[in-house]
């Protein structure tokens, strides 16, 4: 399994674009926290840097396996991850209001983090061996609507809205990917936009709060708008050049609610400015471009879907999170990839991308 | 789905790269959103957020900088400030308000009920417990509860603690001077205030930032008293050991310069501690040097027999017949002290004994008008305007007021009331050579660290001439020489001075009581060019009454400990320096 002329192919330039964003985001953890007074908060940079630590291992065992042993086991694990959502239901731990955690000795994992792992693996095997008439037509979306239905439907049943919707979009992602029918793929384009108002009363009354105060924050501007208002100063007070380095007002006077967590891109651009996002931006952007890239040039299509899917859920974090803090999307609790502080999502991130590197990496080696 | 398996190679891979191209179109599409959407907040609507960041956290406030130190004439710190930290909730992130209560109420020994009816309000801030005691706070921190706070202050601090508590006087919660030093020198101890701008969390509290810190300290002004610690000391550990000896109501005493009037030392037993002085007795708040009036017995007798000499209308060694110890005025009889039956007595041996009959001779040769006009020159009657606050004027009854024993009883020291520092003043003046001195607590205010005001001695008129204060000076030393005063004689130092018995009116009776006296002592060293004014007051001490018994050995043990602080040299160094030349 192992070969040699992995090492030479691995590609050093992509891994150390991870690593600096991983880097900004501890920085930015510490200057978010450093002037509160518990000393817990004062010290997550820390604790951000062992889970980086650990981050690096899963991405070394994603590295070092061939991945298309992940096609052959794609099912098992998708039905293994269902189940542990079904447990998270019944036995997780229940925080801000929702069950999303289970402890596993002195970890607490939050399984909705690996469970849009699980079905991107699962949309990748069963798109994976392609069509001999040369073309998906709707039928063919049964299966991977279910398997995205059941395990969206169990997510949002914590309630983990946000996440959900990420497993939306990248069934989404799959539908526009595949060789769908173009007649198929523009009669669902239609209804989706018809069915659309009808998922409002799917949420929930907190969450159309949410939504409604993105178009009108002042609406409620003490507790669901709150943070969408005090978000927006602190990156528009940021302004060209930023505040500097852990001079933050919005942030070290605690306007900024779980500023080192989803609202960590508020710290940022408020200390850091435009300028500063303007470079967070570039290093996404070619992330991102990169990922597609690989997607591109996957030595098959089980690659090709799985590095699809992984750049593809990561740059819908990166747009939800980075839009809820500057009021164009609602507040949905998505973390910033490689930034925010927490270590489920950044082990996720660190294990997808080292999958990613792999497939580029077979891709040559072969 | 199974039958195409097999058959993969057919779809064309270049179909799926195409949609590729739409997947990366669709992202780059929502990443010039959010880009489109920054340059809008960070640089269209910059100026209008930043503006509201601003007003959000920035207040313009006045703030004021901390409390000055009050320092002894040495710069030793008598009053200081030290953080402490409040305890403060946001009830509403409180979910467990019973809980809580109890646990802070234990902890920080408070009324449960009171606290969880705070912890019941609907606001979103109130103080649990204003400057906490240090270990307590420390122990309630490391609970972490959640929606408890803790906020430093600063608290004053008095780290002598009792010493010249009642001088220092105290502060309450806010700072605000209540008593003593602290209250006569608020607007100076409390700090300009001054226009600053500062940060504000997202609580709406104050940081205490190291901006606020700077801020804060300045324009601070400290205040230096003529108190001397060392001095303040011997005279409060002196008066203690005799109040309690003689198991007295209370004492005071008075040391201070007779030239420059400057305090050197004003104690009174009991003591309190500022720090904790709501624990004690409000009367023992009290400073009863300035702010209560007595009548003073003979200690005053000196004053009349100065007026006396002044106006040339008798010398010291002129005799007067004491009446064998009875004298009639009106339906009065007037007696002497411990039956005494004197005869003939020089004005020196007058005041040498303390004779009251001698003394209404004296005054009856000085006249009531003569009488009153150097009462009010010598400063009774009316404020002397030392700094420090509720100084009492004390009694003088003006002339039309007078009864035909009037002038008698105030020869010696009855039916008018002086304050000690009233007392201490006009024998200031016989000691210093005739000039009445303002008497003062405060040597200077410092801003910033650096001198800015130096109060000066103040001369408030003449009231003897040099010749009359010399002959004063040896008819006061032959009081402790040979007479009542002897046991404030010093070795190696001429001391002068005269004690004070005085009946007290008993507020049942409104008569003289038999049984509760006010013991003192006045007197100055070295006699011939004195430094030390100093007073000793016991109030109704119990196994002897006789101020030469009680308050007398309290002055020499005072003067004698206060002159060798002071390394003034007596007579049996001189001695001793002579013999090695």
């Amino acid at each position: 399994m192992l070969d040699r002329r992995l090492f030479t192919h691995f590609n050093w330039w992509y891994f150390l674009l991870i690593l600096s964003l991983a880097v900004i985001g501890v920085v930015t953890i510490f200057s978010a926290n450093h002037a509160r007074p518990e000393e817990f908060y004062r010290n997550l940079y820390i604790k951000q840097i062992y889970w980086i630590v650990a981050g690096l291992g899963a991405m070394l065992f994603a590295l070092f396996m061939d991945y298309r042993i992940l096609s052959r086991y794609a099912y098992p694990i998708f039905l293994f991850t269902v189940l542990s959502l079904i447990y998270v239901l019944i036995f997780g731990t229940i925080s801000s209001g929702a069950r999303r955690w289970i402890h596993l000795g002195p970890l607490t994992l939050q399984v909705s983090e690996f469970a849009k792992f699980a079905l991107i693996l699962g949309l990748a095997k069963y798109f994976e061996p392609g069509k001999t008439a040369g073309q998906y037509d709707l039928q063919d979306l049964i299966v991977p609507a279910l398997m995205t239905g059941i395990l969206g439907g169990l997510i949002y049943m914590q309630p983990d809205l946000g996440t959900a919707l990420i497993v939306v979009f990248i069934f989404f992602i799959f539908v526009i990917s595949i060789e769908l029918n173009p007649k198929t793929l523009w009669r669902l384009a239609g209804t989706g936009v018809i069915l659309a108002p009808f998922g409002w009363f799917l949420l929930k009354g907190y969450q159309k709060t949410r939504i409604l105060t993105l178009f009108n924050p002042e609406l409620d501007p003490l507790k669901t708008g709150y943070h969408t208002i005090q978000s927006k100063i602190a990156v528009g007070s940021g302004g060209f050049w930023g505040k500097g380095l852990m001079a933050g007002t919005q942030s070290r006077l605690n306007f900024l609610p779980e500023k080192h967590t989803d609202f960590i891109f508020s710290v940022f651009a408020e200390e850091l400015g435009f300028i500063g996002v303007f470079v967070l931006f570039a290093l996404y952007f070619i992330l991102i471009l990169k990922g597609l890239n690989i997607a591109f040039r996957a030595a098959d299509r089980f690659g090709l879907f799985v590095s699809l899917g992984i750049v593809a859920s990561m740059s819908f974090y990166i747009i939800f999170n980075i839009g809820m803090t500057i009021g164009i999307f609602p507040v949905t609790g998505l973390p910033l990839p490689l930034l925010s502080y927490g270590g489920s999502s950044l082990i996720t991130n660190f294990f997808a991308l080292g999958l990613l590197m792999n497939i580029e990496m077979r891709r040559t080696a072969h | 789905m199974r039958n195409h398996k097999s058959k993969s190679s057919v779809t064309s891979p270049q179909a799926v790269k195409g949609r590729l191209a739409m997947v990366s179109l669709f992202l780059t599409a929502l990443g010039l959103i959010l880009v489109g959407r920054l340059v809008q907040l960070q640089i269209i609507q910059h100026d209008r957020l930043a503006a509201q960041s601003d007003r959000q956290y920035l207040r313009t406030v006045e703030i004021t900088s901390g409390r000055g130190n009050i320092y002894d004439r040495n710069r030793n710190q008598l009053a200081t400030n030290i953080q402490v930290e409040s305890v403060y909730a946001d009830p509403k992130s409180i979910t467990d308000k019973n809980n809580t209560a109890r646990i802070l109420a234990t902890a920080l020994k408070l009324d449960p009920k009171t606290v969880l009816k705070k912890l019941k309000s609907d606001r979103h801030f109130v103080w649990i417990k204003r400057k906490g005691e240090m270990n307590a706070v420390e122990k309630l921190k490391q609970l972490g509860l959640s929606g408890i706070g803790f906020i430093a202050e600063a608290k004053r601090y008095y780290p002598k603690r009792k010493l010249a508590a009642s001088t220092l006087g105290f502060v309450g919660l806010d700072n605000q001077g209540l008593s003593g030093v602290e209250h006569f020198h608020h607007a100076v101890l409390k700090g300009n205030p001054q226009r600053s701008v500062l940060e504000k969390d997202a609580r709406g509290r104050f940081l205490w930032t190291t901006a606020y810190a700077q801020e804060i300290n300045k324009g601070k002004r400290d205040v230096v008293l003529t108190l001397d610690e060392v001095i303040q000391f011997i005279a409060e550990r002196e008066l203690k050991k005799q109040v309690q000896e003689y198991q007295a109501k209370s004492g005071l005493a008075i040391v201070m310069d007779p030239f420059t009037g400057a305090i050197y030392a004003l104690a009174s037993a009991p003591e309190f501690n500022p720090n904790n002085y709501s624990a004690y007795p409000k009367s023992f708040w009290r400073n009863d040097a300035v702010a209560s009036a007595y009548e003073p017995g003979s200690i005053f007798k000196p004053i009349v027999a100065a007026a006396t000499l002044e106006e040339g209308l008798a010398g010291p060694d002129d005799i007067f017949f004491c009446e064998n110890g009875s004298l009639q005025i009106g339906k009065s009889h007037i007696g002497e002290a411990d039956n005494h039956q004197f005869g003939w007595l020089t004005l020196r041996n007058i005041i040498a004994k303390s004779s009251n009959i001698g003394a209404i001779k004296i005054a009856q040769k000085l006249g009531k008008d003569r009488f009153y006009g150097y009462m009010q020159k010598f400063g009774f009657g009316d404020k002397l305007g030392v700094d420090l606050p509720g100084e009492a004027s004390g009694s003088l009854q003006t002339l039309p007021q007078w009864s035909g024993l009037s002038l008698a009883s105030m020869s010696f020291g009855h039916e008018i009331a002086v304050t000690p520092i009233q007392m201490a003043s006009a024998i200031a003046t016989i000691a210093n050579g005739g000039t009445l001195v303002r008497p003062r607590m405060t040597q200077s205010i410092l801003k910033n660290g650096a001198i800015e005001k130096t109060f000066e001695p103040e001369v408030m008129q003449s009231v003897l001439s040099e010749e009359t204060s010399r002959q004063m000076i040896n008819i006061l030393k032959s009081v402790v020489k040979n007479g009542t005063g002897r046991k404030a004689a010093i070795p190696g130092f001429e001391v002068a001075g005269k004690t004070g018995t005085a009946q007290k009116i008993d507020p049942a009776t409104h008569s003289y009581s038999k049984s509760k006296y006010l013991a003192s002592f006045i007197g100055f060293v070295p006699a011939d060019a004195p430094r030390l004014v100093i007073l000793v007051m016991i109030d109704e001490p119990q196994k002897s009454y006789w101020g030469g018994e009680v308050a007398a050995p309290v002055f020499q043990r005072i003067a004698r400990k206060t002159l060798r602080y002071l390394n003034i040299p007596s007579s049996l160094d001189r001695v001793f320096v002579l013999d090695r030349v």
